[in-house]
Formats: structure tokens, C-alpha cells, sequence
């Protein structure tokens, strides 16, 4: 029924999910075709809180670097995918920075993608002192989300 | 059309401020003022409203009929007007009703809570106007009208930074430049390498500590802005440890005061203690501006001790570079860190000291500068805990044994809250000053009447009376005015930092790094509290 | 395309020492966004910074000192 999927991950245990379920599909249906979507929240651009002494330069630097890290990190994670599912080699991986929302349902339009999938809202453990992934801790919010979709979401659970 | 529209924001204002100072200098908002206690600033309210209501008009129909393009009148004028007026209405809204009006608040609740809001929590212009970006930040977000405008914060805060030279004299500076780079030095390399030790103890990856250690240590975002390229710091070790620098300062911006008052520092002592204590160096500013708004004694400390700590940046990032070894991101050296990143405007800041100890800002005609000012300030005043003590001494009978030329300039000591001549009088200087300068003359008796035990008053009311003759014995107009601008930069920067503090970046606060961080800033804040306090005795500040 | 073709040379004033390489395909307009000042260079900001406390200060003590 669907044929090209927006996967939309960031490499969380909820995200986990939406990817195992994409794949695990496309294994009965090998003629779909995925995109995993991996956003960077601009919402680094923020993190520099009332900081007031650096230069400008600074700030550059060091937004080059938040850049350069994500990207690795991000190049780690869809290592990760690729080596877990072998049929992801076949998928096509875009990384975009923005609004996240926004960004979903401009790369699902862009793309013409007829289902978007994500991974379930899960309680995040507020204090917990071990990382809990990378990037910025950012959820979407559904009344963000929704008015926006180009096409069916489905969230996996 | 559309470029109107975008206008309208900042039309409204214009037009709102020409409106409330023409209101303001007909005299219809006497009542309300006298009742929020700000009568005395109306003069300043109507020039104030006046010239930045016209402005903003004027920049906002030349904005509205003109292409927007790239020269310096739209990049500097034209595009953050909107912005600026709009920070300046929330300053003067703040100074002028908000703060005001807390106060007889708290006061009408004091009866039902037991203690006054704005005293347990310092609510001041400083920090309400704080408060109040914080709060437009993370409810409707900083309007897109004003984005360019809020970006010029940092720049008048540098430049309030500036003006405070001229505050200081030559033994202040040295004195005070001694105790900081003792103090600073210790605790920023004592937090340092205590971080370090966490991270160690907890084994924790180097580029996590390093990050948080530059935070922890100097001067919080600022620095691990400034070290995380250099440490090759992972996202989310970035986020945990900005999200808890951001809201430990913040915690740090409400307690410091309280705790500061109810241990009875003195000023110096506080600006000191939040001078080390309180990570970033805005937060130090509003700290010290929370501790006492009226005076700038405090602002005064914290400042060089912001300033060396500004100075010690540079030396951490190479340290930790040097400790980071090869694997560092980012190549350095001594020039690219010390001398290109070296902050120009403090030369500015000993550039305008410099001009005062010339005595640039003294009139010739008296010895440094110092004479018999009663007109009427907001620094002029006593402070509220003066005036309360005041009050009740007055509503206690303490003031028995005075003669009733005396009790007359208590009581309008109480009334106006400052020495001055009479309110309805002040139109007419000669009188007005010559009446103020009676009342004042009658204070001093008073002090040397209790100095001489003829009559009997508490310490508190014996100090309230000395504050308040003190207070009226100036520098000189120069130097009061260039105060006053000072403050009004000071209180812009803080409110558009203010806006650029979101919830998003406070929530990222959490892993190892909420763990390590709130053991190094506790301890750095307990053990810089008593060395203040054991230290810091004898400084005086003019 | 060679690695330096997919960059762009822009030019970044005093304080970023001339120019500065980016990849072609940067979002520049997010690149100016991210100064945290409306002024392109800090070094800029500052002596603007002074240079407005230093009329300031002039015209306080010429309306305070001189011309009273």
C-alpha cells in the first residue's frame, strides 16, 4: 500500500522501534523505498543561553563544531542502522537542520513520500546520569506536527 | 502595506510613550506616581518618553516607506529600533510601575504570608527585568520585530561596562584588582582541577569534564562556548553541561542575595562573594544589582571581579588544551587565544578611569569633585530597610529627645525618603535647595547628638540617618549622570540577555555533568562565601 | 569536484582575519544569523562601543561641568 516511506530517527530507543518496523516490513515488500531522515535541532543555535563575553567568532566556532560533531554522530548512527539491517544499504539517508516538525513534512513533501513513521513518545528519565543519546533532548509536539502532514503518520510502537 | 504592518509594533510604542510623556508632563499622573512612590522620576519619564517616542516614530514611517537595504543606517539604526524601543519600554515599565507596585504588594501581604515576596526574593528592576525576558522568550518567543534589536544587548551591556570606569578610583582599583585576581585565581583553578578530579573519580570521558570543568570555573556558558570546540566535547555532553550551568546560575541569581543579606555582608563583601561564586558573568551583574539596586558599591566589586574573571578565560582554554594533549580540535596558540580574543572594551572601561582620575568628571570649583547635592535621584534615597527602620523608630517614640527642628527632618526623611527640600517646592531650586540643606544640617545634629550620648538611638537608626546624609553628599553632576546612564545600559543588557535564556536550553540539563556540576558549584560557592566573609573586612568604597 | 571547489570564500572583517572558507552548500543566511551582534566583527562592537561611551561621557560633562 505504501511505497515510499519517510523514516524519521535520531537513534533513541523509541526511534529504534520505527526503524525495526520499517525494515522488518520492507523485507515482505522489497520494492518500497525508505529515506531515513535524521534532523539537527536548530535549537543548538539557542544553547549559548546569555553568554555575552565571547566574540562572535567564538560563536562560530563553536556552532561549526556542534555541526561537525553531529554529523559524526550522526554518520555513526546510520552506520549502526546499515550494519542491523542489511536493506537499509538500499535506503537513501538525508540529514537536514531545523525545525523539526517543519522538516519532517517538508522533506516528506519534497520527497513524495506517502507514510511518515516515527517512533513513540517515550517518558524520558529526567535525572538519569547516563546519556540517553545524542543531540539536543527534543520532543515534537503532535499539535506542532499534525496540522503540517503531507501524508499519513504512523507511529510505531 | 506589508512593511507598515511589520512597523505597527514599534508605531504603537512611539506613539504610546508620546502619549503617556505628554500625560506624564501635564501633571495628571502626580497622584498615581505619588502613590507608586516614583513622583520624583517624572521629569526623567517625560524627557525619557519624549525622545524615545519620538525616535521610534520617526524610525518606523522611515522604515515603512523605505526599501530595506544593507547600509550601516539599516544595520545599526533602522532594523534593531524596533527591538531597542521595545527592550526600553519593558525597562521603563519595570523601573517605573513593576518594581513599585511589588513592592506595596508584598507589603499589603505581608500580614497573610509572614514575610515580604519581594524581599525573600529580591525583586528588583534588575531581576523582574529579567524575569520579564525570560518570560516573553519562552511564552510567545522574542517577536520577530525585535530580533535585531535584542542582538544589540550585549552591546549596551558592554557599554554600561565601560561607563562603571569611571567609578572607580586608584586605590579602589588596585585594592580591589589585588583581592580578585587572589580570589578568582584560586577558585578558578580549584574548580578546575576539581571537576577534573570528579570526571576522574566517576571515570567519565575527558572531553565531558573538560567542558565542564572550563563551566564550572570561569564563567559558565562563556566558557564552554569557548572550550567545547577545543575539547571536541560530544552533543549531548554540550547540552547537559550548559543546561546545568544555565539553571544553577540561575538558582544562584535568586539565593545569593537572600543568603547575602541574612548573613549581613557588606556590599564589598557580596560583590566579592558573587564575583566567585555565581558562574556567569551576567548573572553576576544582576546578582550584584539584586544585593543593592540603589548603591553601585556592590555592582562595583562584582564587576572586577567579572573583568579578571574575563581575563582568566583565555588562560583555561590553553591549559585545558594543554591537558586535552594532541587529540585537541582546534590548533593554539598564545597569540589566537590571549591577544586576538582580548576583549577591547576593557580598554574602554581604563580608558574612562583613567579620565576620571584626571578628574574629568569633577567640577573645578570643588575638592574632588564632592559637594551638597538634594535634588532629587533614585540613588539618593535610603533603602527600603532603612526606611522601615526609620518608620518604626519614628512610629516607637525613639525619636523623644529630639528638638522639633529635628524630629521635622526625620519625619520628612521618612516621607520623601531621601534628604530634599519640600516636593511642592521644586520648582523653585533656590528654596527647595536651601530648605533640603537645612534638613540635612539638622540630620548631622542629630548624629552628633547620639555620637555625644545626649540622646538615644539604635545602631540601625543611627546608620539609616548616617546613609541618607551620605547619600546627599555627591561626587558631582557629572559623575551622578554618567551613573545614571550606566545603570539604565546595565538594566537593557541584562533584560535582552534575559530573552535569550530559553527553557529548551535550561531542560538539557541532566547526566553526569548535573552530578558534577552541583557538587563543584556548591562547594565553590560555600568555601568562597567564608573566605569573603574572612578575608574582606576593610575594604571602603567611596 | 575537488574539495576546494565545493567552497566559497566570504568575507568575515577584522576579527575573522579577512576570509573564511565555507562549504558552498552552508546555509549563509543561518551563518549570519548565528553573531550573536548586529556588528560583523567583535573587535567592531567594541571600539563602537567605546566610541559611544566616549560621546556620551562628552556630552554629560558638557551639559554638567562646562556649560553650568
Amino acid at each position: 500500500m505504501f511505497s515510499n516511506i519517510l523514516l524519521c530517527t535520531h537513534g533513541t530507543d523509541g526511534a529504534q522501534k520505527a526503524e525495526s518496523l520499517v525494515f522488518r516490513k520492507q523485507e515482505s515488500v522489497p520494492d518500497m523505498v525508505v529515506t531515513v531522515l535524521t534532523v539537527l535541532d536548530e535549537d543548538w543555535r539557542q544553547m549559548t543561553g546569555d553568554d555575552w563575553l565571547n566574540s562572535s567568532k567564538t560563536h562560530t566556532v563553536f556552532l561549526d563544531h556542534v555541526e561537525e560533531q553531529m554529523n559524526e554522530e550522526i554518520a555513526e548512527e546510520w552506520q549502526r542502522i546499515k550494519k542491523h539491517y542489511p536493506l537499509a544499504t538500499q535506503a537513501k539517508f538525508v540529514q537536514r537542520t531545523g525545525n523539526i516538525s517543519e522538516i519532517i513534512t517538508k522533506t516528506a513533501r519534497e520527497l513524495h513520500c506517502d507514510l511518515i513513521v516515527i517512533g513513540p513518545w517515550t517518558r524520558r528519565k529526567k535525572f538519569s546520569i547516563h546519556s540517553t543519546g545524542m543531540g539536543l533532548r527534543s520532543t515534537m509536539k503532535n499539535k506542532e506536527l499534525h496540522p503540517l502532514l503531507p501524508c499519513p503518520l504512523l507511529i510505531a510502537p | 502595506m506589508s512593511k507598515v504592518k511589520e512597523q505597527m509594533p514599534t508605531l504603537i510604542m512611539g506613539a504610546g510613550l508620546l502619549v503617556y510623556g505628554l500625560i506624564a508632563q501635564s501633571g495628571a499622573l502626580l497622584p498615581i506616581a505619588q502613590y507608586l512612590h516614583t513622583h520624583k522620576t517624572l521629569d526623567l519619564q517625560v524627557t525619557m518618553c519624549l525622545i524615545v517616542g519620538c525616535i521610534a516614530l520617526a524610525g518606523a514611517l522611515v522604515n515603512s516607506v523605505r526599501k530595506p537595504g544593507h547600509s550601516n543606517l539599516d544595520t545599526f539604526i533602522l532594523q534593531p529600533l524596533g527591538g531597542i524601543v521595545l527592550i526600553l519600554v519593558m525597562a521603563m515599565l519595570i523601573r517605573w510601575y513593576a518594581e513599585p507596585l511589588m513592592k506595596i504588594i508584598s507589603q499589603s501581604l505581608q500580614p497573610i504570608l509572614g514575610f515580604k515576596i519581594y524581599k525573600v526574593l529580591n525583586l528588583n528592576y534588575v531581576v523582574l527585568g529579567i524575569l520579564a525576558g525570560v518570560v516573553l522568550t519562552n511564552t510567545w518567543g522574542i517577536p520577530k520585530f525585535a530580533a535585531p534589536g535584542v542582538k544589540c544587548a550585549r552591546f549596551v551591556l558592554k557599554m554600561g561596562v565601560i561607563m562603571l570606569g569611571a567609578r572607580y578610583s586608584f586605590a579602589e582599583l588596585a585594592k580591589l584588582g589585588v583581592y580578585s585576581v587572589f580570589l578568582v585565581g584560586f577558585f578558578v583553578l580549584g574548580t578546575v582541577f576539581l571537576v577534573l578530579w570528579l570526571g576522574n573519580i566517576f571515570k567519565q570521558p575527558k572531553s565531558m569534564t573538560g567542558v565542564l570543568s572550563a563551566g564550572m570555573g570561569v564563567c559558565g556558558v562563556s566558557a564552554t562556548v569557548a572550550v567545547a570546540p577545543v575539547v571536541k566535547a560530544k552533543s549531548s555532553e554540550m547540552a547537559y553541561t550548559i543546561g546545568t550551568i544555565l539553571s544553577f546560575g540561575i538558582v544562584c541569581m535568586f539565593i545569593f542575595p537572600t543568603i547575602g543579606k541574612l548573613a549581613g555582608m557588606s556590599p564589598v563583601q557580596f560583590g566579592a562573594w558573587a564575583g566567585t561564586g555565581i558562574l556567569n558573568s551576567a548573572q553576576v551583574a544582576a546578582a550584584a544589582l539584586a544585593f543593592n539596586a540603589v548603591d553601585i558599591e556592590t555592582l562595583k566589586v562584582a564587576e572586577i571581579f567579572n573583568i579578571t574573571r574575563v581575563l582568566f578565560l583565555p588562560i583555561i582554554v590553553l591549559v585545558l588544551a594543554t591537558w586535552f594533549g594532541k587529540e585537541s580540535g582546534h590548533k593554539l596558540s598564545f597569540k589566537t587565544v590571549v591577544i586576538d580574543k582580548f576583549p577591547v572594551f576593557i580598554i574602554g572601561f581604563l580608558i574612562l578611569f583613567f579620565l576620571s582620575s584626571i578628574g574629568m568628571f569633577s567640577p573645578p570649583s570643588h575638592y574632588k569633585g564632592k559637594y551638597i547635592d538634594v535634588s532629587y535621584n533614585d540613588r539618593t534615597q535610603v533603602t527600603h530597610e532603612e526606611w522601615e527602620t526609620l518608620n518604626n523608630a519614628i512610629a516607637a517614640g525613639e525619636f523623644s529627645g529630639l528638638t522639633p527642628k529635628q524630629l521635622e527632618a526625620v519625619t520628612d526623611l521618612v516621607k520623601q525618603r531621601q534628604v530634599a527640600g519640600n516636593f511642592e517646592d521644586r520648582g523653585n531650586k533656590k528654596e527647595f535647595d536651601h530648605v533640603g540643606r537645612a534638613r540635612m544640617t539638622q540630620l548631622e545634629g542629630i548624629l552628633a547628638a547620639a555620637k555625644a550620648k545626649q540622646i538615644q538611638l539604635s545602631a540601625d537608626v543611627k546608620s539609616a540617618i548616617k546613609h541618607a546624609v551620605k547619600q546627599v553628599h555627591k561626587k558631582s553632576k557629572t559623575v551622578v549622570t554618567l551613573t545614571d546612564f550606566m545603570i539604565w545600559f546595565f538594566a537593557f543588557g541584562l533584560i535582552g540577555l534575559g530573552m535569550q535564556i530559553t527553557k529548551k536550553s535550561i531542560t538539557q540539563a541532566g547526566g553526569w555533568p548535573i552530578v558534577m556540576g552541583v557538587i563543584a558549584g556548591i562547594t565553590k560557592a560555600t568555601l568562597s562565601f567564608f573566605v569573603v566573609l574572612w578575608l574582606i573586612k576593610d575594604v571602603v568604597l567611596n | 569536484m575537488t574539495e576546494e571547489d565545493k567552497k566559497v570564500t566570504i568575507e568575515t572583517g577584522e576579527a575573522g582575519k579577512g576570509t573564511t572558507k565555507l562549504p558552498k552548500d552552508a546555509n549563509t543566511e543561518e551563518l549570519e544569523e548565528r553573531a550573536l551582534s548586529v556588528f560583523s566583527s567583535d573587535r567592531n562592537e567594541d571600539i563602537t562601543a567605546l566610541i559611544f561611551c566616549l560621546i556620551t561621557t562628552f556630552l554629560v560633562v558638557l551639559f554638567t561641568k562646562w556649560l553650568v
